[in-house]
């Protein structure tokens, strides 16, 4: 399989870091009551993720190891704030409704995770494709769980008032506990069955050559 | 460990490196502060425009309190169109809390012709101010009092959240009074210098003069205090200035604590065949009702002080301002 689709696939989907490592509670169970700032906090991340990387990748010759920890931490907290300033200046609605959590993002084992796990070992365009992957299913298992928290929870989407039906509790830190749950239990029940798929095709497809071997 | 094996060592590298690091990191945040700074007025701009709704240009006008029920923080006229953001303080709310709000006041022709949005900013001590719906502030605008002054007991109220409510019924009211002053067309309030007025509303307080009998009915209407909101209490003062009838028209006890005022006050005997000095007589040790304080040792302390503290505020108004409604009425016949 091709390096990058490999990469890809493992951020996104088969090493997704919110519902596979469980990495970045913090924020998923503070924001996904609401859609908009589920999905401004995954994209924020995704922007210091890639960033991070990039720069790490390219410092990982020139950081000594004995003191890489302390200054992944300097290039992080300096791209988190960065990002405030530019949020807002730019876009400053996204700003208040991240709140506090908009700082945690310093902290996030998310990236400081893909910058020692992954960007201190390899190079620039391979550490940018990580970060945009993991950036991009933070987003997306935020934004998923943002829309079911904020639709059962408030009645609405992005703000817009859909029903009147709601259960108040998804509101809350508590309920998306809960929806974070289920949605972990889903999202491996499915992935086991694809890998299991998987198995059994290769399986078939061995026993089938093994099979015209000895004919 | 010599100089030179030092600046040869490890330490020294990693030293340099994260200086270097935390250089780079302070000349780039630096240099990204002074591009993306938001300035005071940036901010001022985009709280306006939030709140406004749109874009427009604000004249800052000098803020003063025509309404002893609300505080005028901030006040701007909008260039663009001559209404008024009023940014106002509206006291009475749960617990003697007080609510904050921005009102735009509209204006059209020189006068105010109508509240526009009325937004929350801050509140103190309001642990129901979640429970203000938007469509009771929406209210404000769509469904307007007569003379633009509003209160709870027209039904300008969020159920559950009734003395949050009633302070932000103040505040509007209390902007509204500011830009009518601002206009030069705030009604002249008559009972102003009047004595015991720190618990009348004296905007919705009226009185009827009879020439013949010498008797003056007050209608009054309380301001709110703690627990208790709003009282209409329509008194009788005959000549002498003696309360012959003392009759509450709208009780303001909210929850239970109406049924634990004191039975005397409910039906006003308390009350009736007093003048000022007996009313004052029912205090204790020469209390001169500036505060609720001023009840204690008396039989008005029940499970709701509050209710009766307004309730012999009203009593006490009446008959201490008789001879000056007398005077007036007089006074204005004489003119006539």
């Amino acid at each position: 399989m091709n390096k990058y689709k490999k990469i890809t696939l493992d951020g996104l989907i088969f090493q997704n870091p919110t519902f596979m490592l469980v990495l970045g509670t913090c924020p998923t169970l503070g924001l996904i009551s609401s859609a908009f700032s589920a999905m401004g906090m995954g994209l924020t991340v995704l922007v210091v993720l890639t960033l991070s990387n990039i720069i790490i990748s390219a410092l990982r010759k020139v950081i000594p190891s004995s003191v890489r920890i302390p200054c992944y931490i300097v290039i992080i907290a300096t791209l988190v704030t960065f990002m405030r300033m530019f949020l807002e200046k730019f876009l400053p609605d996204l700003y208040d409704s991240l709140g506090g959590f908009l700082a945690l993002i310093v902290v996030n084992c998310i990236i400081l995770g893909r910058a020692e796990a992954f960007a201190s070992k390899n190079g620039v365009a391979e550490s940018a494709v990580d970060g945009i992957s993991n950036g991009l299913g933070f987003t997306a298992a935020l934004t998923v769980m943002g829309i079911i928290c904020e639709f059962l929870g408030k009645g609405s989407l992005f703000g817009a008032q859909i029903m009147n039906f709601q259960i108040g509790m998804l509101a809350t830190p508590a309920g998306a506990f809960l929806v974070y749950g289920i949605c972990i239990a889903v999202f491996v029940y499915i992935i086991d069955n694809f890998e299991r798929a998987r198995r059994v095709k290769a399986n078939k497809l061995a026993r089938e050559n093994l099979l015209k071997e000895e004919a | 460990m010599s100089v030179k094996e030092f600046f040869k060592g490890n330490v020294f590298k990693c030293l340099i490196a994260l200086l270097c690091v935390l250089l780079v990191s302070g000349i780039f945040l630096t240099v990204m502060n002074s591009l993306l700074y938001v300035t005071d007025e940036e901010r001022f701009e985009r709280a306006i425009n939030k709140i406004y709704g749109k874009s427009v240009k604000t004249e800052s006008v000098q803020v003063a309190d025509y309404n002893s029920n609300a505080t005028i923080n901030e006040a701007y006229k909008i260039k663009d169109d001559g209404n008024y953001l009023v940014k106002s303080t509206g006291k009475g709310g749960f617990e003697n809390g007080t609510v904050t709000c921005w009102v735009v006041v509209k204006v059209k022709g020189g006068k105010v012709s109508g509240v526009g949005k009325v937004v929350i900013d801050s509140n103190k001590s309001q642990s129901y101010i979640s429970k203000i719906s938007q469509s009771f502030l929406n209210s404000f605008e769509s469904n307007p009092a007569a003379d633009f002054y509003f209160t709870t007991a027209d039904g300008y109220l969020t159920s559950g959240a009734s003395m949050s409510s009633n302070a932000i019924c103040n505040a509007v009211n209390g902007a509204v009074d500011f830009v009518n002053a601002q206009l030069g067309n705030l009604a002249e309030d008559i009972y102003a210098d009047f004595m015991y007025v720190s618990n009348i509303n004296t905007k919705l307080t009226s009185h009827e003069y009879n020439a013949e009998t010498k008797e003056v009915v007050f209608h009054i209407a309380t301001n709110s205090f703690g627990n208790a909101v709003q009282f209409s209490i329509d008194v009788t003062v005959g000549e002498n200035g003696i309360i012959s009838d003392y009759t509450i028209t709208k009780n303001g006890s909210t929850g239970s604590y109406a049924s634990q005022m004191l039975p005397s006050v409910l039906d006003g005997t308390l009350f009736e065949g007093k003048d000022i000095d007996g009313i004052m007589a029912i205090l204790k040790d020469g209390a001169d009702l500036g505060s609720i304080g001023s009840l204690n040792g008396s039989e008005l302390i029940t499970g709701a002080t509050q209710s009766n503290y307004l309730c012999i505020s009203a009593a006490a108004f009446a008959a201490a301002n008789y001879q000056a409604v007398t005077e007036l009425e007089q006074g204005g016949e004489e003119n006539e």
